[in-house]
């Protein structure tokens, strides 16, 4: 039992007791976003401390619908099938506030002894916020939360085979900050924010998106391992917020042709707590540092692809015109690039890194951002050219980025310095989960050339992203 | 699909045994595959390239059969009356079946090439249940059993059906551990999708 000071109170018991807290759902993210755990009873759950309780291995050696990978092997895992851990975070344990009994904590695979395993999304980017600190710096980031919102249930969209979706949009028109289609979903997301609240995630803002019945939620920046954190926990909101009222939501990247959920990543970085990609004397007010990093981010970008845009339909989102970017360029105030750099002021110098798809795991991308900039940096690398007109249309001698599953991992499995920043091991595992990936779609024989999201990729992704 | 026929395809072509001429083709030929109801257009470009396309067939098909890379065998097809005259449909049928090295030999090929499997850490023993015939694979430790008829170790190590999914059909029985039949099945993957 832990004795010690917990969150203000003598001892994790107490803050418990405080909190009327019985029961605790612990909550890890698998290799594809997922949200897994388990609801343990309280007594249970203090017993397992500090390790945890126990959940077969095969939870983190699964695709997206949680077939164990039998195929190809890592070694975390055990030879005939055994366990391993899910560690709380204990930092992250809140009340839940709608349930009055119920406590949420954020979990890492360990192993059963409690050491780590570096496959583990999130311990994935804590081994990168350590690089980044070790270089002296530390970064503050945020995403902006992209889904719809549709006025059936999901049971409901499932029997209809995801046909018939009923966007919560008072128009039929593809509008954008249109406050009367917004109204028609605020209900919704007053109680979304309501729970944000609850759960200590701040938030700035949302609107209307462009897609019809889509709903842009953005977040107060944090240090990259506190907003992974509050993008899984806030998706996880949004889905059961969904379920109560009645509602669906998806994250799902092309859930309808014409439109895409993406989930854009704002950074900056840091020294000492001080920002540093502004330079009121460097030219156009760049920073050398932040030239270095923006070189390491366009260099890796068609090799982060993979990591970014994890599943089969998120290719279909990168497509010319169609607001993603599909070049590895960047430019200043250029939504059309890869990247985004705003360069204004010292306090709000930063990237928008354009590339991420709405179902990525938020774990991953991060860790995949940190170790592209800290590759630019270790090379003191530059930038190409930047790109000040449209990036879209343009002549194929400016290189795409990879425009299918299979093609991102060969850029990423290309990539030897990102490989190695990240771990060649766990790249290499996470490559071959991307080819099963390409091969159940392609066994399930969809149409792969289908123009629009097929049957397959709705049931694989619609729920579970 | 059109991986798994362009690899074949590949084969044929670069195999010095097959004497197979492009020019000796007709210049497009049309596919439907039973399987999926897929109906593909293989383009022959004079004598220098071929094309896979998916398409619409209109007419009769060219070919019509199970091409359906995952079941665990090569394609099995049937060429149809466009090809009446017995020269085109002997090409053709060269061009489309995959060329079967003895299980043997294959297993030994296959065992050799693939970087996954370390013959100082495990022997891999193969077991033909039609005649008892057995191939033996590297020294190591860890003892892995493979048994299965002659053409479905066949099919298993000329690269055209992947260790796991034959062991989940019931085609092969496997002594090892999961993680060594991870191995072999990865390293199958790699040889099934070395052409793309």
């Amino acid at each position: 039992m832990n004795t010690e000071e917990f969150k203000g109170e003598a001892s994790l018991d107490a803050w418990l007791d405080r909190h009327h807290i019985n029961r605790i759902r612990t909550l890890a993210t698998d290799l594809n976003g997922g949200a897994l755990g388990k609801y343990c009873a309280r007594p249970k759950f203090v017993k397992g401390l500090p390790i945890g309780h126990n959940i077969a291995d095969v939870a983190l050696g699964s695709d997206s619908e949680h077939t164990p990978h039998l195929g190809f092997w890592h070694p975390f895992r055990q030879n005939v099938i055994g366990d391993i851990a899910l560690s709380p975070d204990l930092e992250t344990l809140v009340p839940d506030g709608k349930d009055p009994e119920l406590g949420q904590v954020i979990c890492d695979f360990t192993q059963l002894d409690g050491s780590p395993i570096s496959l583990c999304p999130r311990t994935k980017l804590k081994q990168q916020i350590e690089a980044l600190h070790a270089a002296g710096l530390s970064m503050i980031c945020t995403f902006e939360l992209e889904f719809f919102l549709y006025d059936n249930t999901f049971d409901e969209i499932a029997s209809s085979e995801y046909q018939g979706l009923k966007p919560v949009s008072a128009s039929p028109l593809q509008t954008i900050y249109l406050l009367r289609d917004s109204f028609r979903a605020q209900k919704f997301m007053a109680e979304v924010v309501k729970r944000l609240d609850w759960y200590g995630i701040p938030w700035e803002a949302w609107n209307n998106e462009n897609g019809n019945g889509q709903i842009e939620l953005n977040l107060v920046p944090a240090e990259p391992l506190t907003m992974a954190d509050r993008v899984i926990r806030a998706k996880t909101i949004i889905f059961e917020t969904a379920v109560e009222l009645g509602l669906a939501t998806t994250f799902m990247a092309h859930p309808q042709p014409g439109f895409s959920n993406g989930m854009h990543i704002h950074h900056s970085l840091k020294r000492q707590g001080d920002p540093i990609f502004f330079d009121a004397n460097a030219p156009d007010q760049r920073s050398e540092l932040l030239m270095h990093w923006l070189a390491g981010l366009v260099d890796t970008m068609p090799a982060s692809v993979s990591y970014l845009c994890p599943s089969i339909n998120a290719f279909r989102r990168l497509r010319e015109f169609a607001a993603p970017p599909v070049t590895a360029t960047w430019g200043e105030e250029n939504k059309s690039t890869g990247i985004r750099l705003i360069c204004d002021a010292p306090a709000t110098a930063r990237i928008e890194h354009r590339v991420g798809a709405g179902d990525l795991n938020p774990y991953h991308a991060l860790a995949v951002i940190i170790a592209g900039g800290l590759t630019g940096l270790t090379q003191k690398a530059s930038p190409p050219e930047e790109f000040t007109d449209l990036a879209w249309g343009i002549p194929e001698s400016v290189p795409r980025l990879p425009g299918d599953i299979m093609s991102a991992a060969k850029a990423l499995a290309s990539h030897d310095l990102l490989a190695s920043q990240l771990g060649v091991e766990d790249v290499t595992y996470w490559i071959k989960s991307r080819r099963h990936e390409w091969l159940t779609f392609h066994r399930a024989n969809p149409g792969p050339s289908s123009p629009t999201p097929t049957l397959w990729e709705y049931q694989r992704y619609f729920v579970i992203t | 699909m059109e991986y798994h026929l362009a690899r074949i395809i590949r084969r044929n072509i670069e195999s010095p045994d097959q004497r197979l001429r492009l020019a000796d083709l007709l210049g497009t030929i049309s596919l439907r595959d039973s399987a999926s109801l897929r109906d593909l257009c293989i383009t022959i470009d004079d004598s220098t390239s071929i094309y896979i396309a998916e398409t619409r067939i209109t007419s009769v098909p060219d070919v019509i059969g199970n091409f359906d890379p995952f079941r665990g065998a090569p394609p099995q097809f049937q060429i149809l009356d466009r090809w009446r005259r017995p020269f085109f449909a002997k090409k053709l049928s060269k061009l489309l079946r995959p060329q079967l090295a003895p299980w043997k030999t294959a297993a030994e090929q296959f065992l050799t090439q693939a970087e996954q499997i370390d013959p100082r850490e495990m022997t891999i023993e193969s077991y033909c249940t039609d005649d008892g015939d057995v191939h033996a694979f590297g020294e190591g430790p860890q003892r892995i059993q493979i048994r299965g008829r002659h053409r479905t170790l066949a099919h298993l190590f000329n690269g055209y059906a992947l260790l796991i999914d034959e062991i989940l059909k019931g085609r092969i029985e496997c002594l090892a551990t999961m993680r060594n039949i991870a191995l072999i099945t990865d390293a199958c993957t790699d040889q099934w999708l070395e052409a793309l």
